[in-house]
């Protein structure tokens, strides 16, 4: 028989040798588990999204007809000036190309855009990320950058067959390559700590000197297309305060981001086209 | 891994789907709920060594592998805390739902500062987090006090569903 003390370090002792075996586990092994148990799950929050999305049909339905022709209406204004912006944007996409032609440019990368519905936000002060119901059956790629109609949300991590992975731009791990708007110097933007009941934040560093911003006269921070993941010019946040950094060659501050991303329930995920 | 095992696992998967569907909700509000310490305690209390460590590894396993942390992370963080709490059971009235719940509020403040030590690293100004993370350890905290005695007995009564009497297994019938 054991001595007791040994017995009863016998848990510990499995618990390290566990530890050492999972250490050595080859890194593949771990990755086809990872996913495995994701989509394990995954049907589970895609049915919870589908049950919040049926209660949301029923509590429409609940809705007067006078409501709907109202919504109706705003809607056919709304579309009479999305149609005006198309044709804008065909006539500027053309003198786009006329003068990359011209001026022998590299083009920009072009996207498809490919809306999905949010399956789970998942906003803790240790990670920002949120899952989206569309994933490798929607020819999604790891890395494309994720929109929503006040900016960006953040980049596609992981992609499952089903569903895919955000990583949202208030995410602290994050970082991008941004501008001010009407500005092409480049800065590096940093997703920050998200406080309770207030908008997510983010950091910005590498600022010139002679950039000044305050609450009172925000700047508009946008992706400035460097990397190659996002196209230039999507906003990021709004440049709140800037101070010079402790080098004094550059200053850094504090961006806040659309209070919308919290609650963003629909986005957009650019897919880069591939060129003939 | 037996049929308790699984037992426990589907109680565990359970409470982490209604933890993910409130942290969706309350992600507008900033505030997020941990409820990891619940996940393993009454595994490490009331069962059996190998069954329970099984359980508490495998919902570690499914929690890393849909959140931004290493593969294995929580798995062996919910491992290490089974091992300890199951370690100390033996002197204590382990079979109450009370010690019950004090044991799960002292395993998620453990969690949660471990988890935080191990990734404090990656935010901007590791001071400025503070506030948040101790809102939503107060949150935590009291959700896991809200939870504890409901999750107990659902894992009680699905044992007894699935023809597992711990209890009698606890004062060595079976």
């Amino acid at each position: 028989m054991l001595p007791k003390r040994f017995d009863q370090a016998k848990p510990f002792i499995t618990l390290g040798i566990i530890v050492l075996a999972w250490l050595i586990v080859p890194t593949g092994v771990k990755r086809m588990m990872r996913l495995s148990f994701f989509e394990f799950q995954a049907p589970l929050d895609v049915t919870a999204a589908t049950v919040r999305d049926v209660q949301e049909f029923w509590s429409l339905r609940t809705r007067s007809r006078d409501e709907l022709i109202e919504a109706g209406i705003d809607l056919a204004h709304l579309n009479a000036k999305y149609e005006t912006s198309i044709q804008t944007r065909a006539a500027l996409e053309g003198e786009v190309s006329r003068l990359e032609e011209l001026l022998k440019l590299p083009s920009y990368t072009e996207f498809r855009s490919e809306p999905a519905r949010v399956v789970r936000r998942d906003f803790n002060g240790w990670w920002q990320r949120m899952v989206i119901r569309k994933g490798s059956n929607y020819d999604i790629p790891e890395g494309a950058p994720v929109i929503f109609v006040g900016g960006v949300v953040g980049r596609v991590r992981v992609v499952h067959a089903y569903t895919a992975e955000v990583e949202l731009i208030s995410n602290p791990g994050l970082r991008l390559a941004a501008t001010i708007e009407g500005d092409t110097r480049p800065l590096s933007f940093q997703g920050g700590n998200n406080p309770t009941l207030g908008p997510a934040e983010g950091t910005v560093e590498f600022v010139p000197l002679d950039v000044t911003a305050t609450p009172s006269s925000p700047r508009r921070l946008v992706t400035s297309g460097l990397g190659g993941v996002f196209p230039p010019g999507l906003t990021i946040g709004q440049i709140v305060r800037l101070d010079p950094s402790t080098d004094g060659l550059f200053k850094s501050g504090e961006v806040k981001l659309d209070p919308r991303l919290d609650s963003v329930s629909e986005v957009t995920v650019l897919v880069p086209l591939q060129k003939e | 891994m037996t049929r308790t095992t699984f037992i426990i696992l589907a109680c565990c998967v359970v409470l982490w789907v209604f933890v993910s569907q409130l942290n969706h909700y309350l992600a507008p509000t900033h505030v997020s709920i941990f409820a990891g310490g619940l996940l393993v305690t009454f595994s490490a209390l009331r069962m059996n060594f190998r069954e329970g460590w099984w359980s508490s590894f495998l919902i570690g396993l499914l929690i890393d592998s849909s959140t931004s942390v290493a593969f294995g992370f929580h798995g062996l963080l919910f491992a290490l805390a089974h091992v300890g709490i199951f370690n100390l059971r033996g002197r204590f009235p382990r079979e109450e739902t009370t010690f019950g719940v004090v044991v799960s509020l002292f395993a998620n403040l453990g969690l949660f500062l471990v988890i935080t030590i191990s990734l404090i690293h990656r935010t901007p100004s590791p001071l400025g987090v503070v506030p948040r993370l101790s809102v939503d350890l107060l949150a935590s905290e009291i959700a896991v006090v809200l939870a504890a005695p409901w999750f107990f007995a659902l894992q009680e009564r699905a044992l007894e569903l699935g023809g597992v009497s711990h209890r009698r297994e606890q004062r060595g019938l079976l």
